[in-house]
Order: C-alpha cells, then sequence, then structure tokens
C-alpha cells in the first residue's frame, strides 16, 4: 500500500525531531536512519593523511601579503577590486587629462600665481627680484639681450645667429571689466592705441553686444617683448582686472638648433663652391642650388623663431554688463583657485567615468553571462546520476 | 553499523575563536567522507576528493572568516567545488574519449562492493541524481539546518525544502519498487 504524500514542512519537522503521526512518518524516520548509517567516516589511512598536513604558514597580516590575503574570505578580492576600480579610474582620468590642462582650472589658476607684469618685466630683463620661477620660465635675459631685443623693431635687421643667448617667447592673457557699453567701446580703443604709441599692432579684434549692457571685446595684440610690462600696465589702468596671466616659452635650445643647421648648410655651400670653381660641373651645380635652397629655408625658421621672442602676444579681453568687475581680493580669489581646481577634478572624473562606464557595462555583461554558463554547467553536473 | 550523532554539531558550535586547522580538520573529516560518498556514490573517488578537498581547504585556510559561519560549513562549501571541478573533466573526459555512454556509466555509478547491508537502499540511492543525494547528505545524514544546507549548496532554503521532499518520495519509491520486485 502506497504511504500518503507528505509535504515539504512535515519532513523538515520530522528530521527536527517531531513525533511521528502515522506509519508513513515512521517510515521515513527509519528511511532516514538507515542513510545516516549507510556510510561511514574516514578510514585509518585518509586520517593519517589529513593530520600529516599539518598547520598551514602563518601569515603575516600586518604586512602587504597580510592585507592581500585577507580575512573575510573569496569575496575578498572581489570586494577589494571593486572598491579599488573607482580610485584607479580617477587616477589615470587625472593622469590623461592634466596634460591638456583640464585640471588648471580658469585663467586664475596657478600660472596666475605669478603676477603678469613680473614675468613681462623679467622677459624685457627688467627688474624681477623676488619672482620665482614660472611653469616655463627661464632666467631672464641679460641687459644685451634685452637691449638687442630692444632693438628689433619689426622691420629692423635681424640678430646674427652665431651666439646663442636665451630668446623667450611671451604670451600673456589679461581680462579687465568696465561697468559700461560706452566703456568698453572707449576701453577697446583706447587700447589699440596704445599698442600701436608701443610698436605694436593688433592682429586680430572681434567686439560682440550680446544683449543689453552686456558686451565683450577680444583683441590679439603684439607688441615689443622689451615693453609688454607697458602694455599690461596699460591695460591695467583700462578698468578692472579680473584675471592675468603670462606664460614664458624658452626658444633658446630651437634657435640654436636652427642656428648650427645654417652653419653647416654654409660650410657645405663654401666648400661646393670651391669645388665648382675649380672643376665646374652641372652635377656640382645642382648640388649648390639645392643646398641654397635648405639654407634659406633654414634661415626663414630660424627668423621666424626669433621673430616670436622679439614681439610678445598678449590676449586681451574686456568686458562690461553682467561679467562688470568685481572687487577681487586674495581671499576670494584664493576660493576661486580652489573652487577652479576642484571643478578641474570633478571635470576629469566625469570624464573617466564617460569613458570608463561603456567598458564597466560591457565587462558587467560578460560576467553576468559566464556566471548563467557556470550556473546551467552545476545544473547539468548535479543532474546526472 | 550504527554512528554517532554527527559530532560536528556536539562539538563544532559557532567559534568564537578561531579555531586552529587541525582542530577542525579532525572534527570535520567523517562528514566530509560521508558527503563526499553520498554525493559521488564512489567511495575510493570519496575518500579521494576529500583528501583533496582538505589541500585545498589548508592552502585557503587565512581566507576563512569564523563570523561567517562554522568551519565545517565552509569544508562542505570546499568540497562540493572540489568534486564539481572533479564531475566536470570527467564529463569533458568522457565526451573527448567518445565511449559508450551506458557501459562509462554503470563503470562509474556502481558501488564499491561491500559488506553493508543495505544493498537495497544503495542501489537505489544509485538512482537518484547527484543533486539529489547532495541534499539527503547535507539535511538527513549531516543534519544541517535548511539554511546552512543552502549556504553549501548554492540554493534557496526553498529550493532545498522542496529538492529534499522530493529526493525522499523519490527513494522511497525506489525502495518500494525493490520490495514489490523482490
Amino acid at each position: 500500500m502506497r504511504s500518503p504524500e507528505l509535504t515539504p514542512e512535515r519532513v523538515a519537522e520530522l528530521l527536527a525531531g517531531a513525533t511521528p503521526n502515522d506509519a508513513a512518518e515512521l517510515d521515513l524516520l527509519a528511511l532516514a536512519g538507515r542513510l545516516r548509517t549507510l556510510e561511514p567516516g574516514a578510514p585509518d589511512g585518509l586520517r593519517t593523511r589529513v593530520a600529516a598536513l599539518g598547520e598551514p604558514p602563518a601569515i603575516d597580516r600586518r604586512g602587504p601579503a597580510g592585507w592581500l590575503a585577507g580575512r573575510r574570505g573569496r569575496r575578498s578580492g572581489r570586494r577589494a577590486a571593486f572598491l579599488a576600480a573607482p580610485a584607479l579610474a580617477a587616477g589615470l582620468a587625472i593622469v590623461l587629462l592634466a596634460p591638456s590642462g583640464i585640471l588648471d582650472g580658469s585663467d586664475s589658476g596657478p600660472r596666475a600665481k605669478q603676477p603678469a607684469a613680473e614675468l613681462a618685466a623679467r622677459a624685457s630683463g627688467g627688474d624681477g627680484a623676488g619672482a620665482t620661477a614660472g611653469l616655463e620660465a627661464a632666467p631672464a635675459p641679460s641687459a644685451a639681450d634685452a637691449a638687442a631685443v630692444d632693438q628689433a623693431v619689426p622691420g629692423g635687421a635681424l640678430p646674427p645667429a652665431t651666439e646663442p643667448g636665451r630668446a623667450q617667447e611671451l604670451i600673456a592673457r589679461t581680462t579687465v571689466g568696465v561697468p559700461t557699453l560706452e566703456d568698453l567701446s572707449s576701453a577697446t580703443a583706447r587700447a589699440m592705441r596704445q599698442v600701436r604709441d608701443l610698436g605694436g599692432f593688433t592682429v586680430r579684434s572681434d567686439y560682440s553686444v550680446p544683449s543689453g549692457e552686456e558686451g565683450r571685446s577680444e583683441l590679439v595684440v603684439k607688441v615689443p617683448t622689451g615693453r609688454v610690462d607697458q602694455a599690461l600696465a596699460g591695460f591695467s589702468e583700462l578698468g578692472t582686472v579680473l584675471s592675468q596671466e603670462a606664460r614664458l616659452r624658452d626658444l633658446t635650445a630651437r634657435i640654436t638648433r636652427r642656428a648650427g643647421v645654417a652653419t653647416r648648410l654654409r660650410g657645405e655651400l663654401r666648400a661646393l663652391r670651391a669645388r665648382a670653381a675649380s672643376t665646374p660641373s652641372p652635377e656640382l651645380d645642382a648640388q649648390i642650388a639645392a643646398v641654397e635652397r635648405r639654407l634659406a629655408r633654414a634661415l626663414r625658421a630660424e627668423r621666424a623663431l626669433i621673430a616670436r621672442t622679439e614681439l610678445a602676444t598678449v590676449h586681451l579681453t574686456i568686458t562690461s554688463g553682467a561679467e562688470a568687475p568685481e572687487t577681487d581680493n586674495q581671499f576670494a580669489a584664493a576660493l576661486r583657485r580652489g573652487w577652479d581646481r576642484l571643478s578641474g577634478v570633478l571635470a576629469a572624473l566625469l570624464a573617466a567615468a564617460v569613458l570608463l562606464v561603456p567598458i564597466g557595462l560591457l565587462l558587467a555583461a560578460v560576467g553576468a553571462g559566464w556566471r548563467s554558463w557556470r550556473r546551467r554547467e552545476r545544473s547539468l553536473v548535479m543532474g546526472r546520476s | 553499523m550504527i554512528c554517532a550523532a554527527p559530532r560536528h554539531l556536539e562539538t563544532n558550535p559557532l567559534p568564537a575563536a578561531r579555531p586552529s586547522f587541525r582542530e577542525v580538520a579532525e572534527t570535520n573529516l567523517d562528514a566530509v567522507v560521508r558527503y563526499l560518498a553520498h554525493m559521488t556514490r564512489d567511495r575510493p573517488l570519496a575518500e579521494d576528493l576529500a583528501s583533496a578537498t582538505f589541500e585545498r581547504a589548508i592552502r585557503d585556510w587565512h581566507r576563512y572568516d569564523p563570523r561567517r559561519g562554522r568551519p565545517i560549513v565552509w569544508l562542505l562549501t570546499i568540497a562540493r567545488q572540489t568534486a564539481l571541478d572533479h564531475f566536470r573533466s570527467e564529463r569533458r573526459r568522457r565526451d573527448r574519449e567518445a565511449r559508450y555512454a551506458a557501459e562509462i556509466e554503470g563503470a562509474s555509478a556502481a558501488p564499491e562492493p561491500r559488506d553493508a547491508p543495505d544493498a537495497a537502499l544503495t542501489t537505489a540511492l544509485a538512482e537518484l541524481t547527484r543533486g539529489e543525494r547532495e541534499l539527503l547528505a547535507l539535511r538527513v545524514v549531516l543534519e544541517f539546518e535548511t539554511a546552512e544546507a543552502a549556504a553549501i549548496a548554492g540554493l534557496t532554503p526553498s529550493a532545498v525544502s522542496s529538492g529534499l521532499h522530493r529526493a525522499l518520495v523519490k527513494l522511497r519509491e525506489k525502495m518500494g519498487d525493490r520490495h514489490e520486485v523482490a
């Protein structure tokens, strides 16, 4: 006679020690008893083998090996990886994005630590006492160099490229605020006049009035390097200085290299001409022409580099209206710099997230597929007899 | 043969402090062997797998956290993984060598001839799946609670309850069939 079916709950109760109510339940408990006695424990040989394993080696949990080993089971490695991944991503993003300047914030960033006028004074050979080294700063040029630069106004004779000296390209950015549109217009005109008076010229001028009293004037001017401090001082008087920064780029090595190339080519040309004088030939003429062309290119490149050091580039922005001037004190400037830094770092983290989220999603999908496949395989294995 | 009540329940409560590996191995060796014997239905294989289990356990002993569970649960989790790895490799070997399925299964599933009196139960157990035998081993033989058995077997507690019920019903039917045949 078949026994009535027992429910899973009743089975659990019986296994936990509940009193059986009928023959079927008694039968079940008897079967459980037989199961318990079916398999004996470990034989002596196996017991000896396991005892011979001894104790595992101790791990010094204070050291890196102990930290890596962890005490929280198999998941410790995965957990550590999940925790470390965002930090690694942030570090990677900062390393990749730092060269692009995204972390430097606005114009009131570290480059403005050194007042632009100081850098300009150093570049022109003026009094730079106390100025610390800038980002690409080099020792100030000597007075002779400064004089040579002062003399090298546009259209004048070029200095001979025989002795290597310090040659620096100066790029400055200044933002000035004025109250009204009328002030914007007059300030722009005054700035351009000042540049002309200093021997410079305006390369580009953009003037826009989006709405109401809001206006913006952007000038890119070239000023003789020796007079850029005067230019910046003049711009400061147009309104309230909102930001200022200057960068020095040392082109000495590049000019020296170009000069060396030109010298070598001159020597080559002299030798060829001497040979042609004694043994003229069409091939020698062709070689001479080729070297002359190369020498001309090298001299042009050298002159272009020198010209960059003779004239400083100043980006002047004058704003009015909603971008009206604020009183700038050190505390506010420090706060602004701090905020710029923070926003730079946040931007880097966001860029890292944008970069890594698709990869993370792909890895998560692959991981989920892998786990699903493993689960199916386990079920298949355990389902066999 | 009468076996004493599972020693791990009496002598291995949730430890307040971290026990020594030697002590844990000595206390739980029988339980591991019996678990594997029920799952594999191959005594020599079960003993080999038990040995491999403890070799793995001693390597990973530093990862055992007493706060997460009893040592026996941790050991049986390792034993299960060891057995699964063996079954997977066996399956791959069979596919590779392309032996006749019935012949190979018969050879590996046949229990070792022993002088155990319960041949009927042994034969009936051989007709259950590994998963069903595992649940019987955990809940009936080793008397784990449903939650711990679920943790070892990688199932939910309700799956353990229903799986155990199915296994017992099936076993009783097989035993009943044999009696009728007899």
